[in-house]
């Protein structure tokens, strides 16, 4: 008998064409939402601060599902069965190997002889899409410099190899990332790059929303999410003494989700926060006492 | 099987922090010696209760945990609502037994957990609480008191005609252990408990006994006093001849300066744990404890001049200083001295050096471990060791496309230099030849123990940890073949602020360079900000891509004169703060390390957004400070 293997289920796009097609949740701490719509408004690229997991690439998520609600642009391929636009989001993660040529594109040889493709800079900066550079400090200072003519009033991306310049799509907008805490002395955005954004700092929650955050991306119970979020506090003053990053937003809601998979709470809690955040036998016993007195 | 608090120390320490939020030293309760200059908690040096030695860590974490309730869920000054009352003795007893009854309920609510462990500790507190049978009415209600706040509110044997006392009493207690409830609350409640108290026949003048303490609750501080701000008189009835020491003077303000967060936010008593002491010892001996409030009364070494310096000598340098409340700089306020420390021994280097030859070897390995990353591949050369394939790939298209072909299409390794200058700032104050007490021998109880410094502290003091720490660090960066300076810096006064080359920027590090770090001793005080304009002079004409200034300290900024105002602790810090951000401005790096655990108080304000580390456990300096170092510049 012959059996009937599933077929693998994934979807694949071009770059320039993924968009943001339901809304993802987000729960707005202060007027972060405000600020992005207002720097996206008058196209002002924004530069997002703040420690790992606390929901900074989730807000440029959502921020591209709503902005695109608001967009009235005649593009076929962007516009949803609904007939509402969509704005694509170009996801870029930094490194120090990164290349201009990795960014804004290269000629490539083929059978038939030579072709230009495009980087994905420049198809964000051609179909009008939020490029979103995440850590953008890791990546070489003579990379990241290709961003100046697009964060300025120019809004240009040049191309040397084609001898050409592509003027932005109005709807293109530049989103950057980092986390302050990471850096040593010998990664940090000049001067001149930093002053070329408005800067929005995010923090982990206030316990509250963080509690509501937990509970609703895991489905765990209102009494649940609120433990979570206060052990979340708790663990979060041994950063400086220990511990680089407190417990991550995301560690907590790892610990949510496993405790909706049947774990304990507190076997959960070992191995999303204990046995994750460090490796130092003396920290990870104090924070399984954190959790031990915190978790029933 | 027993738990020993030396073994357990670390983990306490840290789950404390956690709890509180706020630093908190753990230290051994019958340590009779210590002297606690921040939030404390005392737990016992061994327990051994229960057979398993999970439950004795768990009577361990009731006790901290309770301790550090006062912390979390406590504080805020009573003593005005007390001295209101006609009794405010009573009233404070009251308040005391109310307050940690409320604190028990609170811990039940807030750590789920530690419940089970809470309420068998509260269980054996109440088997062990003695007969009421004999005692006066007031002392029978007190210690019924006690007894609902460990949770027993049924078959209390209420002394005769005070029933009814009793049940508005217990009334008072349940309403106190609602989550929501605070210290003014407490406070309230013990005002509200006198009240009820009064009208017991015959209770008016009452002579009473003060309930015994319940042993997990700790007893180190013997009771917080929730004391009142800056600047407020106590009321000698508050106070009272029954507990504290004759208090030669209560008509003198109690000058106790408060660091900022300290003043009005919630859950952090205004230092009730960081003052009980000094205000014991306040109340003993005034005259000390003028001497040593900062800004209480007129400053003492004040040099009594707003002259300019002038820099006479070879060697001096005269630099502003930063004066927050003008808003402005005193010009030519500090006269630094340049001198290059004389020459001992080798001894105290190659000591380190033997001391730590584990810990050397590792770092080294650390270190060297960084060059390989920095034999980088570079790529798009005109010359080297292999086509690169992406760049010829490139050269071929741009060909096909009749476009000039780049010429660059190798490749090769090569050793990326690092560009790295570093200038080390140790404090050389009098206040490092403390001793470290963290390697102290264990000692016998309690016959040996001596006079205050001598048993249970080391002979090594905490300058001869930095030393060895210097040491390492140098041969990492010999390893690693960064610029380097290491200098100290102590001096007294505005006019005589010393500044020691133990290592110039530009020397080689060779025999001098170690027998010049055996010279290295507590002098006087400790003017950072000067220090840090002379340090920041030197290094900024490196023509490194990247400079660091690290200053490694023990304690915060002061001097004599280190203002002319009250605030000379504010002064001193916020001088210092704005040496560091000039030093930004001339593309330096600052950072500082201390091994002070009450950093945190005034490093914020000290650094701002400058990095910052504070070494809980000092004994792990001279691992951290090369990897401080490496991690800061990788």
């Amino acid at each position: 008998m012959t059996e009937n293997t599933p077929e693998a289920q994934y979807r694949e796009y071009a770059m320039e064409a993924f968009v943001v097609r339901n809304e993802p949740y987000y729960r707005p701490v202060a007027d972060e939402v405000e600020l992005f719509t207002g720097a996206y408004n008058q196209r002002i690229p924004v530069l997002l601060k703040g420690p790992t997991g606390c929901g900074k690439t989730r807000f440029v998520e959502y921020m591209a599902w709503k902005l695109g609600q608001q967009l009235h642009v005649g593009r076929d391929q962007n516009q949803s069965p609904s007939g509402d636009m969509q704005l694509p989001l170009v996801t870029i993660a930094c490194h120090e190997d990164l290349t201009a040529s990795d960014l804004v594109g290269r000629y490539l040889l083929d059978t038939t002889g030579t072709r230009w493709i495009d980087g994905p800079m420049t198809r964000a900066v051609k179909t009008g899409a939020i490029l979103y550079l995440d850590e953008v400090v890791e990546a070489r200072k003579d990379t990241t410099i290709l961003i100046h003519p697009l964060t300025d009033h120019r809004r240009l991306l040049p191309v040397e190899k084609r001898g050409a310049v592509i003027e932005a799509d109005d709807r293109f907008l530049l989103c950057v990332s980092y986390n302050p805490r990471y850096q040593s002395t010998l990664k940090d955005l000049k001067p001149s790059t930093r002053q070329r954004f408005i800067a929005i700092e995010f923090d982990y929650p206030p316990p509250h929303i963080e509690a509501d955050i937990i509970q609703r991306e895991s489905g765990c119970s209102a009494a649940q999410a609120e433990t979570l979020a206060r052990l979340g506090v708790k663990i979060r003053h041994l950063r400086e003494h220990g511990l680089q990053e407190g417990a991550s937003t995301r560690l907590l809601i790892y610990v949510a989700r496993l405790m909706t998979e049947g774990l304990t709470a507190r076997r959960a809690c070992q191995v999303a926060l204990v046995w994750s955040l460090t490796d130092d036998a003396e920290l990870q016993q104090s924070i399984a006492e954190v959790v031990g007195a915190v978790v029933e | 099987m027993q738990v020993d608090l030396e073994d357990v120390q670390g983990v306490l320490h840290l789950y404390c922090l956690s709890l509180a939020g706020t630093d908190v030293q753990v230290v051994d309760a019958s340590d009779s010696l210590q002297t606690p200059n921040s939030p404390t908690v005392c737990l016992p040096t061994v327990t051994a209760r229960y057979d398993s030695r999970h439950d004795n860590f768990d009577w361990l974490k009731v006790m901290a945990t309770h301790q550090v309730a006062h912390l979390e869920f406590g504080g805020m000054s009573i003593v005005k609502l007390l001295s209101r009352v006609p009794q405010p003795h009573l009233a404070y007893d009251l308040f005391s037994v109310l307050e940690e009854g409320r604190l028990d309920a609170h811990i039940t609510l807030a750590y789920p957990g530690l419940r089970r462990a809470l309420q068998r500790a509260q269980v054996e507190a109440l088997s062990n609480r003695g007969s009421i049978a004999t005692a006066s009415p007031l002392t029978a209600i007190l210690e019924l008191l006690v007894r609902m706040g460990l949770g027993a509110f049924t078959d209390l044997p209420a002394p005769a005609g005070c029933e009814t006392a009793v049940h508005q009493l217990a009334a008072i207690v349940r309403a106190l252990h609602s989550p929501r409830s605070t210290t003014q609350d407490t406070a309230e409640a013990a005002v509200l408990a006198c009240d009820v108290l009064s009208f017991l026949p015959g209770e008016g003048d009452a002579e009473y006994e003060t309930p015994g303490p319940v042993e997990y609750r700790g007893t180190c501080q013997a009771r917080f006093l929730y004391l009142a701000p800056q600047g407020e008189q106590l009321s000698e009835t508050l106070i009272g001849p029954s507990e504290q020491p004759e208090p030669p003077a209560l008509t003198m303000p109690v000058n106790v300066e408060l660091a900022p967060e300290d003043t009005g936010q919630r859950g952090q008593p205004f230092g009730a744990p960081t003052l009980l002491p000094q205000f014991l010892q306040q109340l003993a001996d005034p005259s000390a404890a003028a001497a040593s409030a900062p800004g209480s009364g007129a400053p003492q070494h004040d040099d009594g001049t707003d002259e300019a310096l002038q820099p006479r000598e070879p060697g001096t340098f005269v630099y502003d200083e930063w004066d927050y409340q003008a808003h402005a700089y005193k010009p030519r306020w500090c006269l630094v001295k340049e001198h290059t420390l004389d020459e001992g021994e080798p001894d105290s280097f190659n000591e380190a050096l033997r001391r730590h030859g584990a810990l050397l070897d590792v770092v080294k390995r650390q270190f060297e471990a960084i060059l390989p990353e920095n034999f980088g591949k570079t790529t798009r050369l005109t010359d080297g060791e292999d086509l690169d394939l992406n760049a010829a790939l490139e050269a071929l298209a741009d060909l096909r496309m009749r476009i000039p072909p780049d010429d660059k299409i190798y490749w090769r390794r090569h050793k990326v230099r690092r560009d790295v200058a570093v200038l080390v700032l140790l404090d050389m104050s009098a206040s490092t030849a403390e001793p470290l007490r963290t390697d102290a021998p264990a000692l016998p109880e309690p016959a040996i123990r001596g006079p205050r410094g001598a048993a249970g502290r080391s002979k090594r003091r905490i300058i001869d940890l930095e030393k060895e720490s210097i040491a390492l660090l140098m041969q990492a960066l010999e390893a690693i073949g960064d610029t380097y300076g290491i200098y100290g810096f102590s001096g007294y006064g505005r006019d005589g602020v010393d500044f020691y080359v133990i290592k110039d920027l530009a020397e080689r590090f060779d025999s001098r360079i170690k027998r010049r770090l055996d010279r290295v001793t507590p002098r006087h005080a400790t003017r950072m900000g000067a220090a840090i304009r002379h340090a920041v002079s030197k290094l900024a004409p490196q023509a490194a891509a990247t400079k660091i200034l690290l200053l490694l300290s023990d304690g915060r900024p002061q001097d004599r004169g280190y203002s002319r105002q009250g605030s000379e602790k504010a002064y001193a810090v916020h001088d210092t703060h704005r040496a560091l951000i000039e030093s930004r401005a001339q593309g330096i790096t600052p950072f500082c390390l201390t091994v002070d655990k009450t950093g945190h108080d005034y490093l914020q304000a000290m650094c701002g957004d400058i990095g910052y580390e504070v070494l809980d456990d000092i004994a792990t300096l001279p691992a951290r400070l090369p990897m401080l170092y490496r991690a800061l510049t990788t």
